[in-house]
């Protein structure tokens, strides 16, 4: 017999616990036959950090896709805290893609604008007032090694440099769930090592992240869950 | 950051983008309307002609406008008839001496000589075509009316110049409504798929489609509205022009170009706005990733 207070514990754990994302039976047909992913399930618990891997054109980026809503499975249903992903409106989405944090393969930054710009557009669209955008990027830049580049222009920085005003965007307002796609791809091996250092800090601090790699160096050692994607299908479900 | 500033901020990333597209609507614009205001005026100025050739009723010699009354007031009765005029023979004779030039040919004919007439016009001239001959049996009953004539023929003909005006103008205006509204269009399209990257990003990292499209449609309604008074403007000045060149060019005739009435410039503007916005919100939409 468990006692009340046990009871409310495994209550808390299992809520902290509770999944934050399911895949059920997901499949991509992109047209006429090309099948990018095929009846993948699975589900990612609050706080966790999972990666997925396998080669390129394994569906590692379409199954990231899938998830925040760029793209719609073919069959199946993704669930993001309990709400079916696809059966979102056209007014929702946007609602959705603010619980998730997104580092793009090719960083999706506006070269013309300042790093500033860049990563403050993730708070204007939350409507925040000017001061506590100011604020709030500074503190992130300042996070990922950016302080003193806020002026400079994102044409003007490194590959490295890209990569991380896009990781500095995609958490700039505290998501529920990041995705990262190779956000490693570009960078060396002390700057990679940095980046992955940030990811396990946010972690840390309680944000779930799904990583998509090829690079079997990022996850080993790291005693993380790690998905294997090999021609759309799941190897270890 | 409010609507206004966010379209003040959007223009100023691609000002030069967006006056190019303004230019390029404006000028696209005044051409489809000075069509348009071709054909107002062709319509108008046949109708105006029509309305002069339509009736002319011939009175017994000193048949002073009283007696003439009854014949008027019946006239004016009708609901087709525009307006009725009474010209004394000394008005005849005068408008006479102003159509010869010769003046040798009036030598010798006094007011005397000639009947009073009444110049009857009606309101769609056009459509009574076909009735002026029951008219002009009707009026003859009248003691007073010496005579009915009507330029049945030039009417005809003058009919049928409308209608292949009309019809040419029509055609004119429909494909050049299309040619103006494919690069107007194209260039709205075009200037979107410049940037197209930046409305991707945003729809991307939960931007809604109003915060997107918000600015956007602040900036096409401004758009829409400086190339119509571009091209109003340009379009009046010609209007202007015109009229001096072509005032006098007939003899007899007032030849006063006409201008849009509220109601054309209301039904240009309405759909101008609606082109641009609508061509606006369409483009826009193709890259907005939801």
């Amino acid at each position: 017999m468990r006692t009340l207070a046990e009871g409310i514990v495994l209550a808390i754990i299992e809520a902290a616990m509770s999944s934050i994302l399911r895949v059920e039976k997901v499949s991509k047909i992109y047209e006429p036959h090309i099948k990018a992913l095929e009846d993948v399930s699975f589900s990612v618990e609050k706080g966790e950090f999972l990666f997925i891997t396998g080669p390129s054109g394994a569906g590692k980026s379409t199954l990231l896709k899938l998830i925040f809503r760029e793209e719609r499975p073919t069959t199946g249903e993704i669930f993001f805290e309990n709400r079916p992903v696809s059966k979102l409106s056209r007014q929702e989405i946007p609602f959705l893609r603010r619980k998730i944090g997104v580092v793009f393969q090719d960083f999706k930054l506006l070269e013309s604008r300042t790093v500033f710009e860049n990563v403050a557009l993730a708070l204007e669209i939350l409507g925040l007032s000017p001061g506590e955008i100011k604020k709030r990027v500074l503190r992130v830049l300042e996070a990922v090694g950016l302080s003193g580049k806020e002026k400079q222009l994102a044409k003007q920085l490194s590959g490295g440099e890209q990569q991380r005003v896009a990781l500095a965007r995609a958490v700039v307002n505290n998501p529920k769930l990041l995705l990262a796609d190779e956000p490693t791809g570009n960078l060396d091996a002390r700057r990679t090592e940095e980046v992955m250092e940030l990811f396990e800090d946010l972690n840390a601090r309680g944000t779930t992240i799904i990583l998509a790699t090829h690079d079997e160096a990022l996850y080993v050692e790291r005693h993380r869950r790690v998905l294997v994607l090999d021609q759309g299908r799941l190897l270890n479900p | 950051m409010s609507l206004w500033r966010r379209a003040w901020r959007e223009f100023k990333s691609a000002p030069a983008l967006y006056l190019v597209s303004t230019f390029i609507i404006a000028f696209c614009l005044t051409i489809f309307s000075f069509f348009a205001l071709l054909y107002l005026n062709l319509e108008y100025f046949t109708n105006q002609l029509a309305r002069e050739l339509v009736l002319n009723i011939y009175l017994e010699p000193h048949t002073t406008r009283e007696k003439a009354q009854e014949v008027i007031d019946d006239l004016s009765s009708r609901k087709e008839v525009a307006g009725v005029r009474y010209l004394s023979p000394d008005k005849v004779l005068e408008d006479l001496r102003c159509l010869f030039e010769n003046k040798d040919l009036l030598a010798g004919v006094s007011a005397d000589f000639l009947p009073p007439v009444l110049e009857v016009s009606f309101k769609r001239p056009f459509e009574v075509l076909h009735r002026l001959p029951t008219l002009a049996q009707d009026l003859s009953r009248y003691p007073q009316v010496m005579r009915v004539q009507y330029a049945k023929s030039w009417l005809e003909r003058l009919a049928g110049l409308k209608r292949f005006l009309e019809i040419l103008s029509l055609t004119g205006l429909l494909l050049l409504g299309g040619a103006t509204a494919f690069i107007a269009g194209a260039t709205v399209r075009l200037s979107f798929s410049h940037r197209s990257r930046e409305l991707e990003i945003l729809s991307l990292v939960g931007a809604t489609p109003g915060f997107v499209q918000g600015p956007l449609l602040v900036l096409a309604f401004w758009q829409a509205v400086i190339a119509l008074s571009f091209a109003l403007f340009l379009l009046w000045g010609l209007h202007f022009y015109l009229d001096q060149a072509l005032r006098g060019i007939f003899p007899g005739m007032e030849a006063k170009l006409l201008f849009f009435r509220t109601k054309e410039m209301a039904i240009l503007s309405g759909g101008v706005l609606a082109f641009c916005l609508s061509g606006c919100y369409w483009a826009s939409r193709r890259f907005l990733r939801y």
